[in-house]
């Protein structure tokens, strides 16, 4: 059992009082009588519930403690379930794809939203940190792929975590990883993204190749458009249709010319 | 208000010319220094000034664990302020009443038969039964007048208290609570109950009279419907 407001349990301390005031005990008033006779009478009737009259002032005492306590224990917030307490680190997922609206609102927001009802549940003895990246889950990814894996294995022990992102991701996450997944949506979004790029001018030439490598989250091929914008004026140079499969597609080559 | 204050003698000598008859005998004080007790000395006094000024021979005692007496045995108008003087300088003594053993020297002391008025809250913690069987067997006329107040008949405690006897000084912590108020109002009116049924039974006046009211009209309660009056 763990407390969330250990301090309550000074609140304990006031079972001494009641116990002082219950030793000193407040003396009765006296009340004369002139049917004493009478009244013996009844208490005599009474007599087989002396040792209940013996045990009720004592009875009275544990209640009184009684309350004394589960008032402090309540207020201390106990925990008799397996909580985890560890500290919590965050992780949040800032690529182009969670600018996506998911039901009116943008996914990163709804990720914040997330990240905040984390923190909000934690205890007050738990510390939480949160970090937000472009390129979060690349970044989980590789150190799944890499020997710091090993160091997250070992600081799960201490630490807790999670990482929220859209699930639209260009690599498969280690299972095995003691990541918690939060994602934004309770159905797994479509997303195509270009996973790799490059542009080679051509020599001797105003010409250029351009290579691009699209992935698919989707589980159907897409036709989608590709547009190579040049900041430079300001405009559109080329528009390139491509079919895009489920997964990884293997890289698409392109002429550009007059680059 | 004194016993021997002109205004009280005034509404004594009122009385007796409402009464018209009088009655003559022992009587007996109640111990008490309580409202009850200023009640019986009232009533003494107005009865014992009715049979004074009757002529008849009165023998007042007061009683508690042993009869005391309050004045010599008197007779004739003469002897009323001495009588009331001596009652009104009656004070309490003793413990428990042990109105058995009171009556027992009553029989010792007056063996001629006469008029036996008790004035008592009969709350005797050996009980009346006796006492009134052998004053029964004594062939007196015997009429019990039972002064009760009215807090004797309700409890009006409540709560944890401390219960003191009046008479010995005893004490005892009880908590009071519903059941011990309704237990205490049935013992006390099954006490008193029984007073009733055994002067029936004995043939013994009785009336009851509560502390609270004017002794005037308890004294003509007292003839009116006790039968002590033609």
């Amino acid at each position: 059992m763990t407390f969330l407001n250990p301090g309550f349990l000074w609140g304990l301390l006031l079972t001494i009082p009641v116990i002082a005031v219950y030793l000193l005990k407040v003396k009765p008033r006296v009340e004369k009588t002139n049917t004493w006779f009478l009244w013996d009478q009844i208490l005599e009737e009474r007599q087989s519930n002396s040792l209940f009259s013996k045990l009720r002032n004592f009875l009275s005492l544990l209640l009184m403690l009684l309350v004394v306590v589960l008032v402090s224990l309540s207020l201390s917030n106990p925990i008799f379930s397996k909580r985890d307490t560890r500290d919590v680190f965050i992780l949040i997922d800032q690529s182009v794809s969670m600018n996506g609206m998911i039901d009116g609102e943008p996914g990163i927001e709804i990720a914040k939203e997330k990240a905040r009802s984390i923190i909000s549940s934690l205890g007050t003895s738990q510390r939480a940190s949160i970090a937000d990246s472009k390129a979060a889950g690349r970044a989980v990814a590789k150190m799944a792929q890499s020997q710091v894996a090993e160091n997250i294995e070992s600081a799960s022990g201490e630490l807790r975590i999670v990482f929220i992102s859209d699930g639209c991701l260009d690599f498969e996450l280690d299972e095995k990883l003691p990541i918690e997944r939060v994602a934004i949506s309770e159905s797994q979004r479509e997303n195509i993204g270009i996973v790799a790029a490059d542009i080679q001018p051509k020599i001797g030439s105003a010409d250029a190749t351009v290579m691009v490598q699209l992935v698919n989250s989707g589980k159907e091929a897409k036709s989608v458009e590709l547009e190579i914008f040049c900041e430079k004026t300001q405009s559109i140079e080329e528009l390139i249709e491509i079919n895009v499969l489920a997964g990884s597609n293997k890289p698409h080559f392109f002429t550009l010319k007059d680059s | 208000m004194s016993l021997t204050d002109p205004s009280f003698i005034s509404r004594l000598e009122s009385l007796f010319l409402t009464a018209r008859r009088v009655l003559g005998g022992s009587l007996q004080a109640d111990r008490k220094s309580t409202r009850k007790g200023i009640q019986s000395k009232q009533l003494a006094a107005a009865l014992g000034y009715i049979s004074l000024n009757c002529h008849d021979r009165i023998v007042p005692y007061a009683m508690a664990d042993k009869l005391q007496p309050i004045i010599e045995p008197s007779r004739g108008r003469g002897a009323i302020l001495p009588f009331l003087r001596s009652l009104e300088q009656t004070d309490t003594f003793g413990s428990d009443t042990q109105f058995l053993k009171c009556i027992k020297e009553l029989q010792a002391r007056h063996t001629k038969k006469g008029v036996v008025l008790v004035i008592s809250d009969f709350l005797y913690p050996d009980g009346f039964d006796e006492g009134l069987r052998l004053l029964q067997g004594m062939k007196h006329d015997t009429f019990c007048l039972q002064i009760h107040d009215p807090e004797d008949l309700k409890c009006e405690y409540k709560g944890d208290i401390q219960l003191e006897c009046v008479e010995t000084k005893k004490r005892t912590k009880v908590t009071v609570t519903k059941k011990e108020v309704q237990s205490y109002e049935k013992a006390i009116a099954d006490w008193n109950e029984k007073l009733r049924k055994t002067c029936v039974k004995r043939e013994i006046g009785y009336l009851s009279t509560s502390s609270g009211m004017e002794f005037e009209d308890a004294i003509i309660q007292i003839i009116r419907t006790g039968g002590l009056a033609g």
